[in-house]
């Protein structure tokens, strides 16, 4: 019975509450694991990791609408879990002054925890930019008056991959590597397909012989003009003294013709040519946030791009 | 039939110390508590230091682990909500 207790004397030691907290801090769950809880430990990260993850996976298979709204309880979610994660870690530790560590509670176990957490971590986070989706501001008035200056939007990138649902279309907003600098994203509407024979004649835009205006409209120093596919009705806006012409071309095999809606002031496949179909990355879905000169433009947050 | 082995119940504390007082085994020198606190005194003091220097590489690493730790769980976070630039 003594030396059981002198025993328990020699291996007792203190949990330290800021420790706790601080660790869990540095890594959900992992101040659990220094109060040698375990399983919760693991399970407070598996929560975290997976509040940041289906949530937005989920918004993508439901219509464009939810995207914002359940982003941002997902967002409100992940951070109650972290938050919880400290508060507890730090009360816990507080209940084990005199703690008889683990076994498995050596600093090989901690940093290797803290490696393996890191770099489930970082994997996803790259997953789920490349895959999934990512969010992008758009910098320039070129695809006015869809997409504002000061906008930022959430593109879907499960967009014209292998083996991804959608495809692109003509009448798409798409995300793409810019030909001239690899390093740049542009914005801009897919207008013409692989095959395609694309024109311009006195500010309307012909595929395959057929124009795409539907209707035009005043406003001020710009011609407001409604075009339409397939699958999508647009308005574009040009410059009511832009008399811009382009010779048919035909698009080549493995590309698509991009134009701005912002006809009059867009560098787009008039300027650069074709963009190679493996470069279009992303479709753009929906608006999270708008400012400008005037400040927040509340109305457009959530708005879906069309 | 079979037959099964009874075990007989456990001893107390009480009935363990009755029987080694019979045996006469249960002889306790005066001075024994004495000299178990003395060993206890004069464990080496270097122990504490180790512990001490322990102590201070846990919060050393603990601390290098925080800045990544934070900078990366972080951009976990917000991972969806960090624009990248659409011209």
């Amino acid at each position: 019975m003594l030396v059981n207790e002198e025993n328990n004397m020699n291996t007792t030691t203190q949990r330290k509450p800021l420790i706790a907290g601080f660790m869990s801090l540095i890594l959900p769950g992992f101040g659990q694991l220094y109060n040698g809880q375990l399983n919760k430990g693991i399970l407070l990260f598996i929560g975290f990791t997976l509040s940041v993850i289906p949530l937005p996976t989920l918004t993508l298979w439901l219509p464009a609408v939810f995207t914002l709204p359940l982003l941002i309880i997902s967002l409100l979610l992940t951070l109650s879990i972290w938050l919880y994660a400290i508060i507890n870690a730090w009360k816990q530790a507080r209940l084990q002054p005199g703690y008889v560590p683990k076994a498995w509670q050596q600093p090989a176990t901690y940093i290797g925890a803290f490696l393996i957490a890191m770099l489930i971590l970082s994997i996803t986070t790259d997953y789920v930019r490349s895959h999934l989706i990512e969010a992008f501001t758009i910098p320039s008035s070129s695809m006015l008056p869809t997409v504002l200056k000061g906008d930022l939007l959430f593109a879907d990138k499960r967009y014209n991959c292998p083996g991804c649902k959608h495809h692109a279309q003509r009448g798409d907003i798409a995300i793409f590597v810019y030909p001239n600098n690899r390093s740049w994203y542009y914005i801009k509407r897919i207008i013409a397909l692989p095959g395609d024979r694309v024109s311009i004649k006195d500010q309307t835009v012909f595929i395959n012989g057929q124009a795409l205006t539907q209707s035009t409209a005043q406003e001020n120093d710009a011609n407001l003009v409604t075009e339409k596919t397939e699958t999508s009705s647009y308005q574009v806006r040009w410059s009511k003294n832009d008399a811009l012409t382009m010779a048919e071309m035909t698009v080549p095999a493995g590309a698509v013709f991009v134009l701005g809606d912002n006809r009059s002031a867009s560098n787009d496949s008039r300027k650069f040519g074709t963009v190679p179909m493996m470069d279009v990355v992303g479709k753009a879905r929906q608006l999270w946030f708008s400012y400008g000169e005037d400040g927040v433009r509340w109305e457009r947050l959530g708005e879906v791009v069309k | 039939m079979k037959h099964m082995k009874t075990q007989p119940p456990p001893m107390t504390d009480a009935q363990l110390d009755q029987l080694l007082a019979t045996t006469g085994q249960l002889q306790v020198p005066d001075d024994f508590e004495q000299r178990i606190m003395q060993e206890i005194a004069s464990l080496p003091e270097t122990t504490s230091d180790i512990k001490g220097i322990n102590h201070w590489w846990q919060l050393a690493g603990l601390l290098g682990a925080g800045i990544p730790g934070i900078a990366q769980v972080i951009s976990f976070i917000f991972s969806i909500w960090s624009v990248t630039s659409a011209g």
